[in-house]
C-alpha cells in the first residue's frame, strides 16, 4: 500500500511517502490510521487528531469506514496549512 | 570616413596597443544604412538603437504547467481547481478560494500570483493538493525580460540569432543596418600562381587569398576578388584606381610592403597615400596602410602566417570600425603556460596554439613563422605580452581563440 503524507503531517512524520504492508486487522481508513500512529512518535504527533485528516483513496476522498486494500494509494493531508 | 593623413604611424616600432588605439581613434563607420528584413539581418551591424516599445513578456505568465492560484489561499493545502488557461488565450480570472489549470505560457489568471508545478500537486477528486511554495514562484513578470521603454540592442551590434530572437520579441519586423562594406581582395608577387595552374620552378601557389576570403566572409563583408594582380605596373594602377572607386577597402597581401620595386605600393603612392607601420609582433612586423580617395588600403604580409596574426589582429578591428560595429576588439582568456619559450623582449609574440579544457596553453611545437601547419593544428593564438622574455610551464599567457575572431 503506497501512503502520501502532505504539508505539517509530512514534516511531523518526516518523509513524503512510503509504501507499507499493515496487518491484516486494517481494513478500513479508521483502522489504518490507528495502526499507524503506532508506528513512532512522529506518526502518533501527525496523527493525533484523526479528525483533522483528510484521506483520499486512489484519488477521491474517503471517510473512516471506507474499505481500503493493499493495491490502494492513499494520500493524508491536513485540509489547512496550519497545524 | 578617414581623416587625412590618418596612417601616419606615431612611432617608428609600434606596440600592438598603440596600432589598435590608432585604428580606434582615426577610423570610423562611413557606411549609410539601410532598413532590411529581420530575417535577413543575421552578420549586420545595427545602425540604431533599438528600443522596446513593449513589454516582454507583455503580461505576467506560468514558468511551468500547473495550477495557478493566489499565495493568500495557501492555508488551505487543497483547493478546487475550477477553469482552465492556456497560452493564447485571454487572461482569465480565478475565483477566490480555488485553483486554476495553467499551462506554460498562459497569461496568469486575474487574482492569481503563484503557480503550483504539476508535478508537485496531487489531484483528489476535483481538488488540487498544493505544495508551500513562496509567493510568485513559477510566474514570469510582465516586463521582467525587456521593460518598455529599454533600449534592447545597442547600434553598433553585429547581429546574431540571440538578437534576432529579442528583435522579434519586441516585434520588429524590420531592422536598421550598416550598409555592407564592399572589399577587393588582391595577393600581388611574381611568385604567386593559383591552385589549378602548373607550378613553374620558383614559383609557389596563393594560399592567402582563400583564407582570407574566408576571413572577410566571416566578417559580413561583400568582396570582389581580384585574384594574383600580373606585375605590369600600368595594369597594377588601372586596376587599383578602379578597385578603389567602387569598394571601401582593398585589402592586399604579398610584397606591398617591403619590396622595394614592388609595383602596387608604387601605385597606391601615386593614386593616394601609403604608410608602412613597423609594428613590435612577431611574426607579421610591416603592415601597410593607406588610402585611394575615400577607399581604404590595408596591405598584409605574404607570409600566411603573418596575414592570417596581422589579419585577425589590425585589419579585422579596422574593418570592423569601418562598418559601423561597436565590439571590434576580440576577447582574450587567461590560460596556464605548458610549455617553456624565449623571446626577445619588447616585441609582442603570437604562437600559434591550443587551449585545453583545463585552461592549459599548447605551443605548437615548431615556431617558423612560415609554418601553415602551425595554423591548422591550433585553434588560437597564444599571445606573448611584449614585457616578458622567458616563458615557463605554469606562467599566465593569453590565449586568443580562433572562434571569437573567425566571425
Amino acid at each position: 500500500m503506497k501512503l502520501i503524507y502532505f504539508a505539517w503531517l509530512r514534516e511531523r512524520i518526516g518523509i513524503a511517502e512510503e509504501t507499507v504492508t499493515p496487518p491484516a486487522s486494517v481494513t478500513d481508513v479508521t483502522s489504518l490510521i490507528e495502526w499507524l500512529k503506532g508506528r513512532g512518535p512522529g506518526y502518533a504527533l501527525a496523527l493525533a487528531k484523526p479528525e483533522a485528516i483528510r484521506v483520499a483513496v486512489n484519488q477521491q476522498y474517503r471517510k473512516g469506514p471506507a474499505p481500503i486494500a493493499a493495491s490502494d494509494e492513499v494520500a493524508l493531508f491536513p485540509p489547512v496549512t496550519g497545524g | 570616413m578617414p581623416a587625412d593623413g590618418c596612417f601616419t604611424p606615431v612611432a617608428p616600432l609600434m606596440t600592438m596597443q598603440a596600432a589598435l588605439d590608432l585604428i580606434d581613434a582615426r577610423i570610423e563607420c562611413g557606411k549609410g544604412s539601410e532598413a532590411i528584413p529581420l530575417h535577413d539581418a543575421a552578420g549586420r551591424i545595427l545602425a540604431e538603437d533599438i528600443t522596446s516599445e513593449r513589454n516582454v513578456p507583455p503580461q505576467n505568465n506560468a514558468a511551468v504547467d500547473g495550477y495557478a492560484f493566489a499565495h493568500d489561499d495557501l492555508g488551505h493545502t487543497a483547493l478546487s481547481v475550477r477553469g482552465r488557461a492556456a497560452p493564447g488565450e485571454a487572461q482569465a480570472m480565478l475565483v477566490r478560494g480555488t485553483a486554476m489549470r495553467i499551462f506554460t505560457g498562459a497569461v496568469l489568471p486575474t487574482g492569481a500570483d503563484t503557480v503550483a508545478p504539476q508535478e508537485l500537486v496531487h489531484l483528489v477528486g476535483d481538488d488540487a493538493i498544493l505544495p508551500d511554495l513562496p509567493r510568485g514562484s513559477n510566474c514570469r513578470a510582465r516586463g521582467e525580460d525587456i521593460a518598455a521603454g529599454d533600449v534592447a540592442l545597442r547600434a553598433g551590434t553585429r547581429v546574431q540569432p540571440q538578437h534576432l530572437a529579442l528583435a522579434a520579441a519586441l516585434g520588429c519586423a524590420t531592422v536598421e543596418v550598416r550598409q555592407r562594406l564592399r572589399i577587393a581582395l588582391l595577393s600581388s608577387g611574381n611568385e604567386l600562381r593559383s591552385p589549378g595552374l602548373d607550378l613553374p620552378p620558383g614559383a609557389i601557389f596563393d594560399a592567402n587569398r582563400p583564407m582570407l576570403k574566408a576571413l572577410l566572409h566571416g566578417l559580413g563583408v561583400k568582396t570582389t576578388d581580384l585574384g594574383i594582380l600580373p606585375d605590369e605596373p600600368g595594369m597594377i594602377l588601372a586596376a587599383l584606381e578602379q578597385a578603389a572607386r567602387d569598394h571601401d577597402a582593398v585589402i592586399a597581401s604579398g610584397g606591398v610592403s617591403v619590396g622595394e620595386t614592388d609595383h602596387v605600393r608604387a601605385a597606391i603612392e601615386a593614386l593616394g597615400e601609403l604608410h608602412v607601420w613597423r609594428l613590435a609582433i612577431r611574426p607579421g612586423k610591416p603592415l601597410a596602410l593607406g588610402r585611394i580617395g575615400n577607399c581604404t588600403f590595408v596591405g598584409l604580409p605574404g607570409n600566411p602566417v603573418a596575414a592570417m596574426v596581422c589579419f585577425l589582429r589590425f585589419a579585422r578591428p579596422l574593418l570592423l570600425r569601418l562598418a559601423g560595429s561597436g565590439d571590434v576588439r576580440p576577447r582574450l582568456y587567461r590560460a596556464t603556460a605548458d610549455f617553456a619559450h624565449s623571446k626577445r623582449p619588447g616585441l609582442r609574440e603570437f604562437l600559434r596554439g591550443t587551449l585545453t579544457a583545463d585552461g592549459k596553453a599548447r605551443a605548437f611545437p615548431r615556431h617558423g613563422s612560415a609554418l601553415i601547419t602551425s595554423l591548422t593544428e591550433s585553434d588560437g593564438l597564444i599571445e606573448i605580452d611584449e614585457a616578458v622574455s622567458e616563458i615557463r610551464p605554469g606562467d599566465p599567457v593569453d590565449f586568443l581563440s580562433y572562434a571569437e575572431v573567425m566571425r
